[in-house]
């Protein structure tokens, strides 16, 4: 290819030469004579170079550089200006130097002219080729940036999955993980609103969850119903990603878009979140102008969309379990609960128990039953009242009643609980510094009176079946006892039987009148569980009391037995004769004061006869009185060892019965006698044993001769009855009068010296008589009773041998 | 006016003797035989004066002064019994006065005297 030059010369001659010479040199020359007739053929074709040689037109010559410039713009062609010599030094603009790529001075020669046009081709094929390496350079610095943003996108893909990744890892719920999740994906698309639905595998209903458009801080969680035909839903089905330029161009899902995202979105993208294979939800982008995304977005999206699916399906699961967990444990803390509810109730039991068991006294015992009835931590009843059957009488009766009798008491008694805080422990603490006050149930309970023959009454009822009977409507109900309807006003209240082992004790009649709250049955339950316990305890106290009774009992025989010994063996003692002397001397005393008295008023009235004839007849009974107790000390303290004789027992009472027959006949007293005539002959001594004798039946007409003077009976209708019978080795003889009879104290005495009933009587008599009884061997027994008169029977052995006398 | 005396005394032949000394001396005298019969006085009517013997059937002149005192009246009493013994026993402590019986019955005439003066002017 030969360069082609384009030559601007005004001289003919000199155009000649350009022609000729640039031909000769193989180029191919275009010779004008003008300025404007080389961008005439500028215009036409391109030149490689542009030589303006010399001036001829009107034009200066920079005007007609910069027009040739203009025509070669788009490419650039290089100017060579040949200028004249002697123009070098006036008027040659050196302005021009920039605007020309060379310039030639006149005179040049053609080896010159044509050695400067080949240097301008080099350069400017040096310039070309660096012009296109530099065109290359830059292509592929292009190129490479390309590949950056790419790399840069594909490491924020990178940084978005792992921070996925980062999340699902967590153990978040759905919200906060779907908030997280918005963060990410927001890198990756923009969107003015974005959100979630997810499948709900067992209900029609889906789960929305939607980062708040206005405020991007809030995620709003509901359940929508999702239809499958129509906008988001279809993508349930189709499981392809849908993009949608403008929602707005398809009416019949506006809402829907609307629904899931903002009602300002007008474009919409809906990715499947699919999971292992399985459809778990749909996420939905959305922005509020249409056409907003590219498949270029999508496709950024689209390869985060696996983690996504993964974290919000662990979320979801986890949210599951969570929610699943905390129903558990929810339930196994109600189960606690009631568990620790029955044992606390349990182990109050228990303690009531114990305490029950230990305290003895019944009326106690009924008090704290009935305090753990209504005590507020315990079995949560308002009143209690407690019922005991009595079986003797035929009759159920109420014992003891706790609780508020109005609204208005119940209110303060609360209050003072509540404000003591007391619970059934303190009550059992405090049992005995808080005193059974006596209120009106408990007076209105006392009251109460059943027979056990009413058996249509509930508390009869549940005595004969041993059955609980809640009363749901005792105002009404004829069945229930007037007292518990009208006094205590209550409409609903509980009976439960008080068991011991097989046995009814009696009921617990229980209500919870003023809270109001019905008698569940669990409070029953309780009820009852606490009633056997409380029927174990009142039959045990019931024991305790009659054994406390027994044990009394027997302490007081003992003590009376002990007495018995000490006086027998102060009598014993009494026998010495120092002691005997200080008696003696006191039962000398009366007489003798009475003595010395009237001796000193006789000699005080010497005159007064009547006096004087009283007193010395006073006198003289009180010195006879003396003599008398002196015969029986005697006859006391040395009766002599008995004489033993055989004889006949028969024959000393008939003796003595006529010795003593006008004392009967004085009385008016009838004997009867029934002296057994085959009795043996036994060894005793006659005067003493008459001696013994004559002191008992003595004794038998004094008793009569009181009971005359009492007034018991008239005279003729006393007796004493003598009679004699063997009875195995004893000789039997009985003396039985209807006298005033003897108290258990003065038989307990009878034998003892000095004791006596007898006005001025020494007490030595039957003293005496139980000495001799003793000294033959035998001895007496006596049954009395005050009002009807008394038996003496004397036991003498049969001996008839000497040998065995004591 | 009298003072009344309730003379409590199971001896017959004591009561006729004190009855007539103490008459002598302007006392108004009330007779009982035994101390349930005395009780039973005291429950109805008002003496100055109670003269108690302490050995008698029945109840004795120790459990009757106990009973007296449970009354709760105010009447002193005189023990006045042939046993001087008595007087160690505590349970006589409750009595104004402690004679033991004589012949010569001034000793308790004074007491007698002395008690009621005491008496009335710690009443007044």
């Amino acid at each position: 290819m030969t360069e082609a030059i384009l030559v601007v010369e005004s001289n003919e001659y000199e155009r000649k030469f350009f022609h000729n010479t640039l031909a000769i040199h193989g180029f191919t020359a275009e010779i004008v004579p003008s300025v404007s007739d080389a961008v005439e053929q500028l215009k036409i074709k391109p030149f490689d170079l542009v030589i303006i040689s010399h001036f001829v037109e009107n034009i200066s010559l920079s005007d007609s550089i910069l027009s040739v410039r203009k025509v070669c713009d788009s490419s650039y062609v290089p100017i060579m200006l040949i200028t004249d010599s002697d123009s070098d030094h006036n008027g040659f603009d050196h302005n021009y130097i920039t605007d020309v790529d060379d310039y030639l001075p006149r005179p040049f020669s053609v080896k010159m002219f044509i050695a400067r046009i080949r240097a301008m081709f080099r350069i400017a094929h040096l310039e070309k080729s660096l012009s296109y390496c530099h065109l290359t350079v830059e292509e592929k610095s292009k190129n490479g940036e390309k590949k950056i943003t790419k790399t840069r996108s594909q490491v924020k893909q990178m940084l978005v999955i792992n921070k996925i990744l980062n999340i699902i890892a967590a153990d978040i719920n759905i919200d906060v993980l779907f908030g997280a999740l918005a963060r990410e994906i927001r890198k990756l698309i923009a969107f003015d609103a974005i959100s979630i639905i997810l499948k709900n595998s067992y209900q029609d209903v889906q789960r929305l969850v939607l980062i708040d458009p206005e405020d991007n801080s809030r995620v709003i969680t509901k359940n929508i119903y999702l239809l499958a035909s129509k906008g988001p839903g279809r993508v349930f089905l189709t499981r392809q990603i849908m993009l949608v330029g403008n929602v707005r161009k398809d009416m019949d899902s506006q809402i829907e878009y609307e629904q899931v995202l903002s009602t300002q979105v007008k474009s919409v993208v809906i990715f499947p979140l699919i999971s292992k294979g399985k459809l778990i939800g749909i996420l939905n982008v959305g922005s509020n102008k249409p056409k907003s995304y590219r498949k270029g977005d999508i496709r950024l999206v689209k390869k985060v969309l696996s983690p996504i699916a993964s974290s919000i399906e662990n979320a979801s699961l986890y949210s599951e379990v969570k929610a699943l967990t905390e129903q558990l444990q929810q339930t196994v803390n109600e189960r606690n609960k009631e568990i620790e509810n029955k044992y606390y109730q349990l182990s109050l039991l228990n303690k009531v128990g114990n305490a029950m068991q230990g305290m003895h006294e019944l009326d106690r015992l009924l008090h704290l039953i009935l305090t753990c009835v209504t005590a507020g931590g315990a079995i949560g009843f308002n009143r209690a009242m407690l019922l005991l059957v009595n079986h003797e009488k035929g009759i159920v009766k109420g014992m003891m009643g706790v609780g508020p009798a109005t609204a208005e008491e119940a209110g303060r008694i609360w209050d003072k609980l509540s404000k003591e805080n007391w619970r059934l422990d303190d009550f059992l603490a405090h049992i005995d510094e808080y005193p059974s006050q006596k209120s009106a149930v408990d007076e209105i309970t006392r009251s109460i009176r059943l027979s056990l023959d009413n058996e249509s009454d509930f508390v009869i009822r549940s005595i004969m079946e041993k059955k609980t009977f809640l009363i749901n409507d005792a105002l009404y109900e004829k069945r229930v006892h007037p007292i518990i309807k009208e006094k205590l006003h209550t409409n609903e209240f509980v009976i439960v039987p008080l068991l011991a082992r097989d046995k009814v004790l009696g009921v617990i009649i229980a209500d919870k009148l003023f809270s109001g709250k019905s008698i569940d049955k669990d409070s029953i339950q309780l009820l009852t569980m606490f009633a056997n316990q409380a029927g174990l305890a009142i039959e045990r106290a019931d024991a305790y009391e009659k054994l406390t009774v027994k044990i009394e009992e027997l302490k007081e025989a003992y003590e009376e037995l002990k007495d018995t010994q000490n006086k027998l063996v102060r009598s014993e003692r009494l026998a010495t004769i120092g002691k005997m002397a200080a008696h003696v001397a006191h039962e000398i005393r009366n007489p003798l004061t009475t003595i010395g008295g009237f001796a000193h008023a006789m000699m005080k009235f010497s005159h007064d006869m009547e006096k004087v004839k009283r007193n010395s007849k006073i006198i003289y009974e009180e010195v006879y009185r003396l003599e008398r107790i002196l015969q029986n000390v005697l006859d006391f303290t040395k009766p002599g060892s008995p004489v033993f004789e055989l004889g006949c027992i028969n024959e000393v009472i008939d003796e003595i019965i006529n010795f003593l027959q006008d004392d009967f006949e004085n009385c008016n007293i009838t004997l009867r006698k029934e002296l057994h005539l085959d009795i043996p002959r036994i060894l005793f001594d006659a005067q003493q044993i008459r001696q013994a004798f004559i002191n008992l039946i003595k004794n038998s007409i004094y008793s009569i001769s009181e009971a005359i003077k009492c007034g018991n009976g008239s005279s003729g209708n006393h007796l004493i009855e003598l009679s004699t019978t063997t009875e195995n080795e004893y000789l039997k003889i009985k003396i039985l009068d209807t006298g005033v009879g003897m108290t258990p104290t003065v038989i307990e005495n009878l034998f003892n010296p000095f004791f006596t009933t007898k006005p001025g009587g020494s007490g030595l008599g039957l003293a005496v008589t139980h000495k001799i009884i003793e000294e033959h061997g035998g001895f007496i027994d006596v049954i009395s009773k005050v009002g009807s008169g008394s038996e003496f029977i004397i036991y003498l052995p049969l001996r008839t041998d000497l040998s065995g006398t004591p | 006016m009298n003072e009344r005396i309730l003379l409590i005394e199971d001896d017959v032949n004591q009561q006729i003797l004190y009855e007539q000394e103490l008459v002598q001396e302007k006392y108004q005298v009330v007779l009982a035989s035994s101390a349930q019969e005395a009780l039973d006085y005291l429950k109805k009517q008002t003496f100055d004066l109670i003269i108690l013997d302490i050995c008698m059937p029945g109840k004795d002149g120790i459990e009757a002064l106990s009973e007296i005192m449970e009354l709760n009246n105010k009447i002193p009493v005189i023990i006045n019994t042939a046993y001087g013994t008595y007087k160690e026993n505590f349970l006589t402590w409750s009595a104004e006065a402690y004679v033991v019986k004589s012949s010569d019955l001034t000793e308790l005439k004074t007491t007698i005297r002395n008690v009621i003066d005491r008496n009335k002017a710690g009443v007044d």
